[in-house]
């Protein structure tokens, strides 16, 4: 048997190390030459839409990115005269209060329904006032029905508060006044343990529903007329055509709505939760939310340490949540998916 | 076209971009030396901030070249309310500042010195303020120390509790009453009230659904019993102790020792208080509904009430009520730990320039002019004293009450209360009155013990939770179920630690007993 030649493996040129790093910079010096001319060119371009942005980018830097290194007082006991980053190590130790109480139970539940109900309830009904204001053909009449709903928006939450009690006051309240001049007796409200979760729910929905009708307004004002002559032709209804045209058109916004909302599912609307009840502790167990809890605990205490870490920990679960929501609506719809 | 729309967007843009600038944090006063003076920047708190303050301001600091101590004062005034609310935040942001006031506040005196927030001036006082510590009563610098350093001082001023009433006596003669001629707590005034709303709602049956007492403060339990809570304010009362030197009566039962720590929510006492509260509300005495009081109907000035209570005064002028109102001051003045640190002050860890801070407090004690001057403003513009009796006339736009030029009487804040010139009404000895009745104050045995809270934060949080929705219902007295809510409070406040809590401060004020030589 003939024997393949073996074809000799020639050794590389080894070339100095000083050429091959001169060789190696001059790449990089390339790269970034490349990057800068890339960048010039882009900016030439778009120089107006960065300079557009640059506030919005410097207070996003500013108040969200930035103040991201006083994380570090969650995980410390704060010197005053060893500085932020100076402070001894505790571990995990601030976080603690947040679930030392008995009532970590009753707070956590509280402000994760609460918080599912607004969503779920608060989705349905702006995006039934969208639709409903989409369909009033007299447009004096649209806008001021949209300006009353819009209207609550604005209001602060210590004015709601005094709304409310304006109808819920024990002995001047409008409730109790139909109450007792109809023969029945006084309810105090500000202790009726039952009443509250419907109270806070109508309230936020008050507040809330007519603003977020705005951007599903929007949505439907956008979508292509011809869909709906389409539909009409082929002889669907007005229900219909809500349910397959207007709908799916807007799953995509109802979906980031969706996520973003799930992303604050940790938090709960201080001015809700602790002035619309009037600070009652009667009606705690209902009321109290992770919020509210933090406020009466570290009201006294003034511990910069564990606020941070009550922040950190809110942020942190809310974090989690907003990738799996995106993780699931990417799996069922990737379009309509936040990033 | 274009070209217009390019360049209203770069203005829009740049608007923007200079907007930002409005974010600027915090004020940037540092070290003010100007002209060999010092600036003393002081953040406190005043009842009204009157238009007047900047050229109070200018008067004060005229008067100090004058004096040639090289110091100059910028003052940062709060609405009591407002201080509450931001102070926290702006000191924690790191706002420059030389003197805080700290009583009264949100801020938390004892966890700011174990962060190192506040200067250590147990060296500087005596250099620096030598006569103001000759006006404090004995104890008022032990209110202040921790671990034998001394971290702040009191205003002079009224630093016991001594109860008051202005009682309407009016109403009293018209029903035939008699009001106690010595009264220490509101215990001994109950019968009195009680007989007054019965003669009153048999001689003007149309009142009698109307209140005879506003006093939602009068609730508050040190009101009814002399506790000296240890962590720091008497809004939470749990974990307390009782004050050496009271009259036994006034003691919780069963807590003869001034040095156990108890929980006062779990005592007898706790459920008498909640259910006379109750009562009293029941009875009518007191508004149901306080939220919806209608104020303008049922005005303490106007002679609808038995009277108008608070704490502190020796002396209020009769023509501040629409009624023959006589002062009833207590029996009893009590010198607590929290009292003495009503008004106090401290010296900022940054401070650059913490004597001359302690020489402008010095000052304001000790100085009549300067004391007055911070209360009505520059002489001849917010008051006068023609004939020099001490007692101060006010000038035309500082005598309109509801639109005082500059009026901040009586001024604790500042302290130089037994210093400064009166207004109109006050005897001129009101100084020296003031300081007596500081001196014959009862004492709290442990006025020098500050409760280190550092490693029960987290249970002190999680009570401090329960406890302020718990207080502020029975306070109310709107809730019959006033048993069942104290012992859910109490169920609740165990489970989140109160116990451990207890323990800490036992062991503390322990060693303090030992190391206080009590």
């Amino acid at each position: 048997m003939k024997k393949k030649p073996q074809t000799e493996i020639l050794p590389k040129e080894k070339k100095p190390f000083g050429k091959r790093l001169l060789e190696a910079g001059g790449d990089v010096l390339i790269f970034f030459v490349k990057l800068w001319a890339g960048f010039v060119k882009h900016m030439r371009k778009w120089w107006m839409c960065w300079l557009m942005i640059l506030p919005a980018l410097l207070a996003l830097g500013l108040f969200r990115y930035a103040p991201m290194f006083g994380l570090v007082m969650a995980f410390q006991n704060l010197d005053y005269s060893k500085g932020i980053f100076g402070g001894d190590w505790v571990g995990f130790n601030n976080f603690k209060f947040l679930f030392q109480t008995s009532d970590a139970w009753i707070i956590t539940r509280n402000t994760i329904l609460y918080n599912l109900v607004f969503i779920v309830l608060g989705l349905i009904l702006s995006v039934t006032l969208a639709l409903a204001l989409n369909e009033i053909r007299q447009k004096y009449f649209a806008k001021v029905t949209q300006t009353i709903f819009i209207m609550p928006h604005f209001l602060s939450m210590v004015v709601v508060s005094l709304i409310v009690y304006g109808f819920l006051s024990p002995t001047q309240g409008v409730v109790n006044n139909i109450i007792t001049s109809n023969g029945g007796t006084m309810v105090n409200w500000y202790s009726n343990l039952k009443a509250w979760p419907f109270i806070l729910v109508f309230v936020r929905m008050y507040c809330t529903v007519g603003f977020d009708s705005i951007i599903y307004m929007a949505v439907i004002s956008s979508i292509s007329q011809e869909y709906y002559e389409a539909a009409c032709l082929d002889g669907a209804s007005k229900i219909k055509q809500i349910f397959y045209v207007t709908l799916p058109q807007m799953r995509p916004i109802i979906c980031i709505n969706l996520i973003r909302a799930l992303g604050h599912i940790m938090h709960g609307d201080f001015g809700l939760f602790y002035t619309v009840p009037r600070d009652s502790g009667m009606i705690l167990d209902v009321t109290n939310v992770l919020d509210t809890y933090i406020y009466r605990a570290m009201l006294k205490i003034n511990n910069p340490g564990m606020t941070t870490a009550a922040g950190m920990y809110q942020s942190v679960i809310g974090l989690i949540i907003v990738l799996l929501a995106n993780f699931i609506i990417k799996k069922i719809d990737e379009d309509s998916a936040m990033f | 076209m274009k070209n217009v729309k390019r360049l209203l967007a770069v203005l829009l843009a740049a608007l923007m971009v200079f907007s930002l600038a409005a974010c600027k944090g915090g004020d940037d006063t540092k070290k003010g030396d100007t002209d060999g003076t010092t600036k003393i920047v002081w953040y406190l708190h005043a009842v009204n901030v009157g238009p007047g303050q900047q050229d109070m301001q200018d008067a004060v600091n005229a008067y100090l070249k004058e004096k040639g101590l090289g110091i100059e004062v910028e003052f940062h005034y709060y609405k009591q309310s407002e201080f509450k609310d931001t102070i926290n935040t702006i000191f924690n942001a790191g706002t420059y500042m030389d003197i805080i006031t700290i009583g009264n506040t949100g801020l938390n005196f004892d966890s700011n010195v174990v962060r190192n927030a506040f200067l250590d001036i147990t060296d500087l006082l005596p250099k620096n303020c030598p006569e103001t510590l000759k006006m404090l009563p004995n104890g008022a610098l032990e209110a202040y120390s921790y671990r034998g350093k001394v971290y702040g001082m009191p205003p002079v001023k009224d630093l016991a509790c001594w109860q008051h009433l202005m009682v309407n006596h009016d109403m009293l003669k018209d029903l035939g009453v008699e009001f106690p001629e010595k009264w220490v707590s509101y215990w001994d005034l109950l019968p009195t009230v009680y007989a007054v709303k019965e003669a009153r709602d048999k001689k003007y049956p149309d009142k009698a659904n109307e209140p005879l007492l506003d006093f939602q403060d009068g609730n508050n339990v040190k009101k009814w019993y002399f506790l000296d809570a240890i962590t720091g304010s008497y809004s939470t009362p749990y974990i307390c102790t009782t004050i050496q030197g009271i009259p036994e009566a006034m003691q919780v039962k069963g807590i003869k020792d001034d040095f156990t720590v108890f929980n006062f929510l779990e005592t007898p006492e706790a459920i008498t208080w909640a259910k006379t509260i109750r009562d009293l509300v029941k009875d009518g005495i007191e508004p149901f509904d306080y939220e919806s009081y209608d104020t303008d109907k049922y005005l303490t000035f106007n002679g609808s009430h038995l009277w108008d209570e608070n704490e502190g005064n020796l002396f209020v002028p009769q023509n501040t009520y629409n009624f023959d109102a006589q002062i009833h001051v207590s029996e009893l003045s009590v010198a607590t730990r929290s009292y003495m640190m009503a008004g106090g002050m401290a010296i900022t860890a940054q401070s650059k320039n913490p004597e001359k801070a302690l020489q402008l407090l010095e000052l304001i004690n000790t100085d009549q002019y300067l004391a007055t001057t911070l209360r009505f403003g520059p002489e001849g513009k917010g008051w006068n004293d023609a004939d020099k009796d001490n007692v101060v006339e006010l000038t035309e736009q500082n005598s309109d009450a509801s639109a005082r030029y500059w009026y901040c009487w009586y001024g604790w804040i500042t302290g130089g209360l037994a210093t400064t010139k009166t207004p109109g009404g006050y005897p001129a000895n009101f100084g020296e009155m003031l300081l007596a009745r500081n001196t014959s104050a009862v004492s709290s045995s442990h006025m020098g013990f500050a409760f280190d809270t550092t490693n029960v934060q987290n249970e002190l949080a999680a009570c401090n939770a329960i406890y302020e929705s718990t207080y502020k219902t029975l306070k109310l007295g709107q809730e019959d179920n006033y048993e069942q809510i104290i012992a859910e409070a109490n169920k609740k406040l165990y489970e989140s630690g109160l116990q451990t809590l207890i323990d800490e401060a036992q062991k503390q004020l322990d060693e303090y007993k030992q190391t206080a030589g009590k």
